[in-house]
């Protein structure tokens, strides 16, 4: 039995050797070694792993953005009313940015096609100066009297306003 | 290395006709000696370039080394090398992730420690073959001495072979590999602190087994 210092079993287990192989055992460990590396792939340098990594993530990301834009435009283009509020004229504003290109259209192009070809003056949609009297004389008295009094009090509203 | 050893002129329209021998391995012995007086960097950056007798040189630099560390670890020459052929295979597999923060033997004790402490959990503590006892020469020592000499040697592996896989690993870096405790933190994933104290531990454990 015998109480060690530090230093006299640090030497003492510095004393055990391992024993040296045979001198043929090191080309033999080099040839295992080299036979079971040949089967794997050779290993690619860490910034190429790095950045076929960050490339791959690059491509997804832009794939989700786009994904995501698409769908956002999607619902938009679903929500959204075809019309516009009305502003106050009284006159219904088509959303022109919701629409299709008016030359792809090809139904507008048709329905163009047919009005260049129509006769206006005979559909009794134009409009010239004395449309207006004509209808009014085209009246009885009494609508002709309603009429008077109604244009009179849209014009006092419109003054008081 | 290519030789000319013959040539062959046509009469009239002097063709000239050339035949080359190559010697199949002069190239590559070529390639070999440019590689052997690569330092380690370099090799790693050969290897990973392609160059797969770069990795032929770093496991020559380093089996002795390695196939020590794990003889250390198991206490048998069959398992030191088969352990010592996982480090280097392990390592080529991870060549990639070599970043030239420690040296490469450093980084390859890393891995052998990983290795080896991995199989050492999953095995009985090791016992040592009797030809693994170191071999009587009579010319050299006294017979008795030299019996004794090797019993001891046996009471040490068996006594380093129950510590704990840390102190064991300590041990070993520490006093057959000559390791700082830095280097050897790095090694084993650890502080230096926890390095010195597991140093300390492993050494009262080891008084209190070979008293």
């Amino acid at each position: 039995m015998k109480n060690y210092s530090d230093d006299e079993l640090v030497a003492l287990i510095r004393e055990v050797d391992v024993p040296e192989p045979s001198p043929l055992f090191w080309d033999h460990l080099s040839q295992r070694v080299r036979t079971a590396v040949a089967s794997e792939p050779v290993p690619q340098a860490a910034w190429r792993t790095h950045w076929v990594w960050v490339g791959g993530v690059i491509a997804t990301l832009a794939v989700l953005v786009l994904a995501v834009t698409v769908t956002l435009n999607r619902n938009v283009r679903e929500a959204a009313p075809a019309i516009a509020p009305d502003t106050g004229s009284g006159v219904a504003t088509v959303v022109a940015t919701e629409l299709p290109p008016l030359e792809d259209d090809v139904s507008l192009a048709v329905v163009g096609e047919l009005a260049s070809q129509m006769d206006w003056s005979e559909t009794g949609l134009s409009v010239t100066p004395d449309t207006a009297e004509r209808a009014f004389t085209q009246l009885s008295l009494d609508e002709q009297r309603t009429a008077v009094e109604l244009l009179q009090q849209e014009i006092k509203k419109s003054k008081s306003l | 290395m290519a030789t000319d050893i013959g040539r062959f002129l046509a009469n009239s329209t002097r063709r000239e006709w050339t035949l080359r021998v190559v010697q199949p391995d002069s190239e590559p012995a070529a390639d070999a000696a440019a590689l052997a007086e690569m330092d380690e960097k370099a090799l790693v950056a050969a290897c990973l370039a392609g160059q797969r007798g770069a990795f032929d040189v770093i496991v020559e630099r380093h089996r002795r080394a390695v196939y020590q560390l794990c003889y250390r670890f198991v206490g048998n020459h069959e398992d030191a090398s088969d352990l010592a052929q996982d480090t280097f295979v392990r390592a080529y597999k991870g060549l990639h992730r070599f970043r030239g923060q420690s040296s490469l033997g450093t980084w390859l004790y890393r891995i052998g420690v990983n290795v080896c402490l991995n199989r050492v959990s999953s095995k009985q503590p090791l016992t040592e073959p009797i030809d693994a006892r170191p071999h009587l020469d009579e010319r050299a020592e006294d017979p008795a001495r030299q019996l004794l000499r090797g019993e001891r040697a046996a009471e040490v592996r068996a006594a380093i072979s129950q510590l704990p896989r840390k102190q064991r690993a300590t041990v070993i870096l520490r006093v057959y590999h000559e390791l700082s405790h830095e280097e050897i933190a790095g090694v084993l994933g650890s502080s230096v602190g926890a390095v010195k104290a597991n140093f300390f531990h492993a050494l009262g454990n080891l008084k209190r087994l070979l008293t």
